[in-house]
């Protein structure tokens, strides 16, 4: 047995399917430059130590997320022209119409395989990051190494230019520019649904005007990928797109949610953003195989917390990552353990903002999909939701999930969610007593600038400070 | 110049002026942004705007990472800090804020200053990407969400007869900026390209009528005059991040070394006059048809296209400009991206091309910078020696 097959064993392949996808699964790596040195680093070190392994569905969803990444650079020869999106939401409904409209299109989110895989699995994200600061990118923590790792791709040649880019400026202003390198690279052509950020501090996220333009935008996006890529996307296609995210809300989303509220926790935060971050996901290998990954796994999560079993003891503190959970470093979930901390409660930014209960209020009824994707992507704080909103969900997650620290990423490049991140630590901190810290933290790609050690210090400070607020609120009798 | 000098006498004295105003009851209102605000829209309305554009000052952002993070934009962070220090008598004064939604950093700026000081803020929408059929239409409800703030605030309903006086008045102006600035094409311009900066700037520190008047003087005065610069004299342009009110060590430079400003690009750092407003029978829309061109000249409206690369290169055959300083605010990574771009086409222009980067920290290496805009000037009047 080799590194190889180490891989697909821990990614759940069945064994008679490893056999028959080795071949495949080495040239894609090839592709995405991945060593079997990078092999041998995510068996022995990131996998096991990082995501809960010993789940047998939490294998099977880690190898979903293999099988896509491997797709993306291997696609089938029926698979003759591309189309991408920027980061997972609403990619799901976004690429998938244009899939179902012509299976012959290739659809995909490349920066995030690359930062979830490539740099999370393997550490090898650096590569395309560096490869975009040959070639124009801001260099260091300027800008964005998700962006830079999604032109970085175009750069080595990794990902060929595609038919039609459909970047999100709402969640990200270095996408945008990105694309501006992309096309000036390799001439493809881009299209960049935006939400204007002019919704007040305290204001409504849902103001009617501005969700309208955000959804016509969307719609125009649609509209140029028809033409672009010579499609009709019809309504059959648009209905079946939202069926699939209602089902993930459903069977995965609600119930991963539920159970993320015991005490222990049975799953870590890395394990949830890979077990549900797909369904907001475009995904080339469909969705058949990973809702089969989920239901095995709901059934050992319904055994661990029925037994009270979780990844931590029982009492444990708990803090939630709030922005983008720190997939490119996910080494620091077990450093939060080693510390004490439990890091497997839920993340503020999926289970606050993007909660269920403000989903359903947010799209209540809403049958128009671009309706629905603007009303949705508006809870979110990057997209220029009032600040205001952003504090009263994350407040509500850190009491209905009872956390006692917040640990808010202040990603450098990442202009909102470093903002928003700082804003919010002092809003939590005055009005709820909950500490809270905002690492600078590169979330996407680990290239060691961020060094292990100095985050060991300031989370082993901010363990002792979680620690002593837990147990002063608890001696004076105050829950959240 | 005796108008000049009345100009940057108008400036100096702009903060008890701003004063005064406010014991007459009249509301300051402070604008954060790349030039989509209009001018002629807050005075109509009653109030007076001031852009607010100062920098060049280490401690101001310094002072301003108290409240943000440290990767925010050089002139942001400024804005911040002097919005939040308390120490400009011209940013205490302010009663109201109008920050464009259009980039992320002048929406930010408003998020932080409303966090810790609640000063009121409307933040103007501005769609990014100008050639969708929707765009135009929503910036022309976001000026019109604006007009009725301001009414508000100023308890003044805005006159057609009002705006347009004042439309007519801003159009003169840029006019005559336009007409001072053309004068620099010629090969010893009877300007230097300091002064025009500081000219332009001194805009937002006068009373419209009052510069309008002054311009008129200058231009006068210039038309027909020549500068001292022999034919020699490498003509240098800075494109890139907003130069700020204040923030002239990279201009002077330029000068003292032997270099001929003649032509600059700075998005937001500059009075844009190039065009004015077309009057229609809807005045709110010609303001926006205006002020939100199909190609606007920030990197922050999609996509940049050809068009955007072609504004800088334009500028450089106009001015016939033979060398390209660009400058390059810290964590205003989207003046990277261009400038990375802008280059490109300008080396296939032989057009030499290098970056200065700050985080107004240049006086404290002034030595260091000087040299790097001595070789450049050199560089770029030993290639034109061939010509």
């Amino acid at each position: 047995m080799d590194v190889y097959d180490e891989l697909m064993q821990m990614c759940g392949f069945e064994p008679g399917e490893s056999k028959e996808y080795k071949s495949t699964l080495k040239a894609g790596l090839e592709k995405w430059l991945v060593t079997e040195d990078d092999v041998r680093f995510a068996v022995t070190e990131r996998l096991p130590k990082c995501w809960s392994t010993n789940l047998e569905g939490m294998r099977k969803i880690l190898g979903c997320w293999l099988k896509e990444f491997i797709r993306v650079v291997m696609p089938t020869p029926e698979e003759t022209r591309t189309c991408h999106v920027l980061y997972p939401q609403p990619g799901m409904l976004y690429l998938d119409p244009i899939k179902r409209a012509d299976p012959t299109i290739q659809v995909g989110v490349p920066d995030c395989l690359a930062t979830l895989v490539g740099s999370a699995y393997f550490g090898v994200g650096w590569k395309y990051v560096e490869a975009a600061e040959r070639e124009g990118a801001a260099i260091e923590h300027v800008t964005c190494s998700l962006n830079k790792a999604r032109y970085g791709l175009h750069v080595l040649g990794i990902l060929p230019r595609a038919e039609a880019s459909l970047a999100f400026h709402t969640f990200c202003e270095d996408a945008s520019l990105a694309d501006q390198l992309i096309y000036e690279w390799d001439g493809t052509r881009t299209w960049t649904p935006y939400r204007v950020r002019d919704i007040p501090f305290e204001g409504d996220p849902f103001d009617e005007e501005n969700i309208k333009y955000f959804a016509a935008c969307l719609k125009e996006g649609h509209r140029k990928a028809e033409e672009w890529l010579g499609i009709e996307i019809k309504d059959e296609h648009r209905e079946a797109a939202m069926e699939v995210l209602g089902r993930g809300f459903i069977e995965i989303m609600s119930p991963i949610w539920g159970h993320m509220k015991a005490d222990p926790a049975p799953l870590n935060a890395n394990d949830v953003i890979y077990a549900t971050l797909p369904i907001a996901s475009a995904l080339d290998i469909g969705y058949d195989e990973f809702f089969e990954a989920n239901d095995i796994l709901q059934e050992e999560l319904m055994e661990m917390v029925e037994k009270g079993e979780g990844v931590v003891p029982r009492g444990t503190p708990r803090v939630a990552w709030r922005g983008v959970h720190p997939w490119g470093c996910p080494w620091l979930i077990p450093m939060c353990h080693e510390l004490g901390l439990s890091a497997d409660s839920p993340e503020a930014f999926l289970f606050g903002e993007f909660a269920i209960g403000n989903a359903m209020e947010a799209v209540g009824g809403e049958d128009d999909m671009y309706m629905l994707m603007a009303r949705l992507l508006a809870l979110i704080s990057v997209v220029g939701t009032s600040v205001e909103f952003v504090y009263q969900s994350t407040s509500d997650h850190i009491k209905e999930y009872k956390m006692d620290g917040l640990i808010s990423s202040a990603y450098r490049p990442c202009r909102a969610f470093a903002s928003h991140s700082l804003m919010l630590a002092r809003m939590i901190e005055q009005r709820m007593g909950i500490p809270c810290i905002t690492p600078d933290v590169d979330i996407y790609i680990d290239r060691g600038d961020f060094p292990k050690e100095r985050m060991k210090t300031i989370l082993e400070t901010f363990a002792d400070v979680v620690r002593k607020s837990k147990a002063k609120r608890e001696g004076e009798g105050v829950t959240q | 110049m005796e108008a000049l000098e009345r100009l940057w006498k108008c400036a100096e004295e702009r903060p008890a002026k701003l004063k005064a105003l406010k014991a007459e009851g009249m509301k300051i209102v402070g604008t954060i942004g790349l030039g989509y605000i209009p001018e002629e829209l807050i005075y109509a309305c009653g109030a007076v705007p001031q852009r607010l554009i100062k920098g060049g000052q280490r401690e101001a952002v310094d002072a301003a990472h108290a409240y943000c993070h440290t990767a925010f934009s050089t002139f942001h962070k400024a804005q911040i800090g002097y919005l939040m220090g308390g120490k400009e008598p011209l940013y205490s004064s302010i009663d109201y804020l109008v920050v464009e939604a259009g980039d992320w950093f002048s929406e930010l700026t408003g998020m932080h200053v409303y966090a810790e000081r609640k000063l009121p803020t409307t933040w103007l929408g501005i769609p990014g990407n100008p050639d969708f059929s929707e765009a135009l239409p929503y910036f022309i409800r976001s000026l019109e969400k604006l007009r009725d703030a301001l009414e508000e605030l100023t308890g003044i309903k805005l006159s057609d007869s009002k705006l347009k006086e004042y439309i007519l008045l801003y159009n003169e102006m840029r006019s005559l900026l336009r007409a001072i600035s053309l004068l620099r094409k010629a090969p010893s311009p009877p300007i230097s390209g300091l002064d025009f900066i500081r000219l332009n700037h001194a805009s937002f520190y006068c009373e419209p009528q009052e510069y309008v008047d002054a311009l008129r003087s200058i231009y006068s005065e210039i038309k027909d005059a020549d500068g001292s610069y022999t034919a020699d004299t490498p003509r240098i342009a800075i494109f890139g991040c907003p130069i700020a009110e204040g923030d002239y060590v990279l201009p002077k430079l330029i000068e003292d070394t032997g270099g001929l400003m003649v032509a600059e690009e700075l998005c937001g750092g500059i009075r844009h006059f190039e065009s004015n407003t077309e009057l229609n029978s809807n005045l709110m829309e010609s303001l926006a048809a205006r002020y939100y061109p199909p190609r606007p000249r920030d990197p922050w409206k999609y996509p940049w296209g050809e068009d955007l690369p072609s504004l800088y290169t334009g500028i450089v055959e106009d001015y016939n400009v033979k060398g390209v300083i660009w400058y390059q605010l810290m964590y205003m990574e989207a003046f990277a991206y261009l400038g990375y771009v802008v280059g490109k086409r300008l080396k296939g222009l032989g057009i030499p091309m290098m970056t200065l980067q700050s985080e107004y920290d240049m006086e404290g290496r002034l030595e260091a910078t000087r040299t790097r805009v001595e070789t450049f000037v050199e560089v770029v009047r030993q290639s034109g020696k061939g010509e």
